[in-house]
């Protein structure tokens, strides 16, 4: 598993981990039943505090992605890939939405629409 | 108060080999000149100085800010500097004693050896809560006013020596600064405990 | 439970007074405390030691107070003040030996541990050792006495950015037990930034804040902008400013500024800074 995090991107430290931890789950990477490092070797590993490696990991038991087991450490919970397709769909939904309101606002018709899609997807 | 003693032994180590080497020069010089004063008041020096250097190498250091800091009991720490005035002046003490034996006055060398060797433990129970309180340069100052002061004092009294009758005066003169040197050192160990627990280590 | 527990420290001296301190260090985690020189960062530090006595307060390490800590307790306590403090007349070889009496709880195995770990030169006396030697000799022994808590005073000042680093590792590996638990003082805030949990800010003997040194992030951004826009932003979202003939940067609370200023991260140090150099309104 491979987390990288930095400050040029202003998102919080934890959030990163847990964005990277979650995709790491979505894109099977991880797998249910997977180990996941203590939060204090990963703190060490990343060099950053106890404090945020806790705060990211709690948020992804919160939301279902890991399960910690008192004594044992941190596990992937069962995936439910429902969660991920639903979150991709709303990504699409959103990036969909913003394409009709443009395209609104040149006076696009559908086919038209259509033709740039198709033109871009073959790139 | 193993490690403590070990630290001072090293911190001293090349002065104790040139004291060392003096103290056995002085009881030549005692022995050709009939005349154990000299040992006597060398003896003092000795231990007095050693002690002293001992203390200035610690606060040179800087040493006891750390060990109090690091939980090094206070008591332990205060209480080896008066075993190590002990181990400093009694082995040279009973050196002192023994030759003695090769005077024609014995009664009075050895009275002389054992009355100055309490006499160092006297000066020794007001150098070292002066040590703790206000460093070396004031216990240095002590050291060499009331090292003269001392010698001086002494040196008057044995005059009295024939006035009491020899033996009883010996024997009263050891027996009372034996006596005044543990009650010093009683009541001087706690004031520098009371000292220490008190102080601020900056 | 806390490590250690402040409430209300106070301590004078002639010109200089340490006020109302309150914070604690809860096990398993790490407190840097930072301020400029003369803040009062060395004093609360040795009041926790034991080597300064505070005028008035609760002080508690390990749950009890700490004038009646035992002798192993205190054992349990690791300490760096500085680079000073060992014999120096000793070699590193005579300090094991001479510890190993001082300390009830010595470990003769971990130190050595150190020693190779440092490379630290085993018979030279300790005074023609270089500073930098000489720092990781004193985190060496306060790490040998089954320390749980580390009170450090400046541990990497005087230490090239390897060594820091090196450093860093073992407090991180001192750090992988639970129980353990740190507070450390530094100018290098880097170093603060990575490994500590929360941040104790002094200046002037008073407190400006105690924070998780996260909630620090999400609390303060820089904000640079010109100076007609400056004056938009309300008053007491500015913690201090700083005019140029080029424009406007300000540490702000960033709850209160409007979304359409893009506000910068603020480490450590420019939090510091602003607090203490920056401009107020």
């Amino acid at each position: 598993m491979n987390i990288f995090i930095g400050n040029s991107d202003g998102k919080p430290i934890y959030e990163q981990i847990y964005l990277q931890i979650k995709n790491a789950i979505a894109k099977g990477e991880l797998k249910e039943g997977d180990a996941l490092p203590s939060i204090r070797a990963l703190a060490k590993d990343l060099r950053i505090s106890v404090i945020t490696t806790k705060r990211a990991f709690d948020d992804l038991e919160k939301d279902g992605f890991i399960v910690s087991l008192q004594g044992k450490g941190s596990f992937v919970a069962p995936v439910n890939r429902e969660i991920f397709k639903e979150e991709l769909l709303k990504r699409l939904e959103s990036s969909l939405v913003e394409a009709i309101n443009v395209a609104c606002e040149l006076n696009m018709t559908d086919e038209e629409v259509f033709a740039v899609y198709k033109l871009l997807k073959e790139e | 108060m193993k490690g403590l003693l070990y630290k001072d032994f090293l911190n001293i180590k090349s002065q104790l080999i040139y004291y060392a080497a003096a103290v056995l020069v002085f009881i030549a010089v005692s022995y050709f000149q009939k005349n154990i004063y000299f040992f006597c008041g060398f003896m003092l020096f000795v231990s007095l100085g050693a002690l002293m250097s001992a203390m200035t190498y610690d606060q040179q250091d800087g040493w006891s800010k750390f060990a109090v800091a690091s939980g090094v009991p206070k008591a332990k720490l205060v209480g080896e500097k008066y075993l190590l005035s002990l181990l400093l002046t009694v082995p040279v003490m009973l050196l002192g004693v023994a030759s003695s034996c090769f005077l024609k006055n014995k009664g009075e060398g050895v009275c002389a050896v054992m009355t100055y060797g309490m006499l160092a433990f006297i000066m020794t129970a007001f150098i070292i809560p002066l040590f703790f309180k206000y460093g070396s340069e004031m216990a240095r100052v002590f050291f060499i006013g009331g090292f003269l002061v001392a010698v001086m004092l002494f040196a008057a009294t044995m005059g009295l020596a024939d006035k009491f009758g020899a033996e009883n005066f010996y024997l009263l003169s050891v027996t009372i600064s034996a006596f005044c040197a543990a009650i010093a050192f009683t009541v001087s160990y706690f004031t520098s405990l009371k000292i220490f627990k008190n102080k601020d280590f900056v | 439970m806390d490590s250690v527990k402040i409430q209300k420290l106070n301590k004078s001296y002639q010109n200089f007074a340490l006020q109302n301190i309150s914070f604690n260090v809860p096990e398993g985690t790490v407190v840097g405390v930072i301020g400029e020189n003369g803040a009062g960062k060395s004093t609360t530090l040795n009041c926790i030691l034991g080597t300064v006595k505070p005028d008035s307060g609760v002080l508690e390490v390990f749950s009890k107070s700490v004038s009646q800590l035992s002798e192993t307790e205190r054992n349990h306590i690791g300490a760096v003040i500085g680079e000073n403090g060992l014999p120096s007349n000793l070699n590193v070889k005579q300090v094991g030996k001479m510890m190993k009496s001082v300390f009830s709880e010595w470990n003769e195995g971990v130190f050595e541990k150190y020693v190779t770990k440092f490379a630290l030169p085993a018979a030279q006396p300790i005074k023609t050792l270089s500073r930098g030697i000489k720092q990781k000799l004193m985190i060496a022994v306060a790490l040998s006495h089954n320390a749980n808590l580390l009170v450090l005073d400046e541990p990497t000042s005087g230490l090239d950015p390897v060594a820091r680093d090196e450093i860093i590792d073992v407090f991180y590996d001192f750090m992988q037990s639970e129980n353990h638990a740190m507070i450390l003082s530094s100018h290098i805030l880097s170093d603060l930034e990575k490994i500590c949990d929360y941040i104790l800010f002094i200046h002037k003997g008073k407190q400006i804040f105690f924070e998780e040194k996260d909630a620090l992030y999400e609390k303060y951004g820089i904000l640079k902008c010109g100076v007609e826009d400056f004056e938009k932003v309300p008053k007491n979202a500015v913690v201090g400013f700083n005019r140029t003939q080029y424009g406007v940067s300000a540490l702000v609370e960033k709850e209160q500024i409007s979304s359409k200023y893009p506000l910068e991260r603020a480490e450590i140090d420019d939090i510091m800074l602003y607090f203490l150099r920056g401009e107020k309104l």
